[in-house]
């Protein structure tokens, strides 16, 4: 199929603890830019991302996130969703337009791992977006990692199997790779497209429910991941792991922490999906190499750091 | 500058903090492992310690992991602690894991 339905993760709300030093972290760190405020909450954007906004910060005593939002084509493509879920025994509850600035009407569901998802069709084009008439290929002069967008996330929480089931027949995505369990009729872990990218949202299994294990932005390739390390040790980042590179989804990759322990990614390349493409499998006796590709295990934080 | 010295319960050496270091940063610092590193920033929670002795401060800690309840404990997450003399501490994980 052509890329229409749900098109891509447009929208996330992060939980920080300290929203002063998360605004300087995402955006002169990260790079995002800054496009507005209402009082606990920033919205931020990537410089290569058209739409209003892409990130909010929301200031609270806990971090983590709130929702996990995707675009979709139209409003038709909405309301054919809103049914389809609907008939799946999941409610939908409404989100009225502008409670977002920008932000036309929204639908939120719960999925089996606990998390907040939605899908929403309308959204206003940014006050300062790529251009579009003779493009220069840098709108703006880099800042900090120079992330592009926001790009992908990893959630961690029970029922993945239920999830896959959830994301493959209600919601159309494709399983581009899994991590078996003990037999290969079940997973732990699940890397989920809706579009040409090798994963658009990713479960792991856990069993505590809507726990948050990173967002990932979009920087142009292997120098730009050396760029963004030099950075995080220049302004004491904290690191989790990396630079390194994922065996699964083939990106290039640092893991590190935002100033309230949510964790980041940095990502770069990463293969082609298509949809006829069959899913990738890992036996879970190399999960460490499909999870950390050069170290060949997974680190002590990869299953338990969370928030 | 000042030096402080961390004694961690169980462990047979003890370890180094300066002024303005933090304990987790300072434990893992000098090569320590014996309490458990996260994100660093006071969100996950896997990094808490029971401080038996002494004096300090502490930065924002989740809510998720240290009330207040657990506060008047002594309980903190050790990457948000700042040592202000001597302390002894002990670790006191709070962890979950897929494979536990």
């Amino acid at each position: 199929m052509a890329l229409t339905g749900i098109l891509r993760p447009g929208l996330i709300q992060l939980r920080v603890t300290d929203l002063e030093k998360s605004v300087e972290h995402y955006v002169e760190r990260i790079g995002l830019d800054e496009v507005g405020r209402d009082g606990d909450l920033v919205y931020l954007k990537g410089w290569d991302e058209f739409d209003h906004h892409s990130v909010v910060l929301r200031k609270a005593e806990t971090a983590g996130m709130d929702f996990f939002a995707f675009k979709v084509d139209s409003d038709e493509t909405l309301e054919h969703y809103r049914k389809r879920i609907e008939d799946a025994g999941v409610e939908v509850i409404d989100v009225a337009a502008g409670d977002q600035p920008g932000f036309g009407p929204r639908i939120a569901f719960k999925i089996p791992t606990g998390h907040r998802i939605e899908l929403y069709a309308q959204v206003e084009r940014a006050a300062y977006h790529p251009p579009v008439t003779n493009p220069e290929i840098v709108p703006r002069e880099p800042r900090g990692m120079h992330a592009s967008r926001f790009d992908h996330g990893l959630l961690y929480g029970p029922n993945v199997n239920e999830t896959k089931d959830f994301f493959e027949n209600v919601l159309d995505f494709s399983t581009a790779e899994q991590v078996d369990g003990e037999d290969n009729s079940t997973q732990i872990a699940i890397w989920l497209t809706c579009s040409n990218k090798a994963h658009d949202i990713a479960f792991v299994d856990y069993p505590e429910e809507n726990k948050f294990h990173h967002i990932a932005f979009m920087l142009e390739n292997w120098n730009e991941i050396g760029q963004a390390a030099d950075i995080m040790s220049r302004h004491n980042i904290s690191i989790d792991v990396g630079p390194t590179r994922h065996g699964i989804t083939r990106g290039q990759t640092i893991y590190f922490f935002d100033p309230s322990g949510n964790r980041n990614e940095v990502f770069a390349g990463g293969y082609q999906y298509y949809p006829d493409n069959p899913t990738r499998n890992w036996t879970p006796d190399q999960l460490g190499k499909g999870i950390f590709y050069y170290e060949r295990k997974l680190n002590d934080a990869f299953l338990s750091v969370v928030t | 500058m000042k030096k402080y010295i961390i004694t961690v319960l169980g462990q047979d050496r003890t370890y180094p903090c300066y002024e303005g270091q933090r304990l987790l940063h300072a434990i893992e610092g000098a090569g320590g492992d014996c309490i458990r590193v996260g994100c660093r920033e006071g969100g996950c929670g896997v990094c808490r310690v029971k401080i038996h002795s002494g004096e300090y401060e502490t930065g924002i800690m989740s809510k998720a992991h240290i009330g207040e309840e657990e506060k008047k404990q002594g309980l903190v997450l050790s990457c948000r602690v700042y040592p202000k003399g001597d302390l002894t501490v002990e670790p006191a994980p709070k962890y979950k894991n897929r494979q536990e």
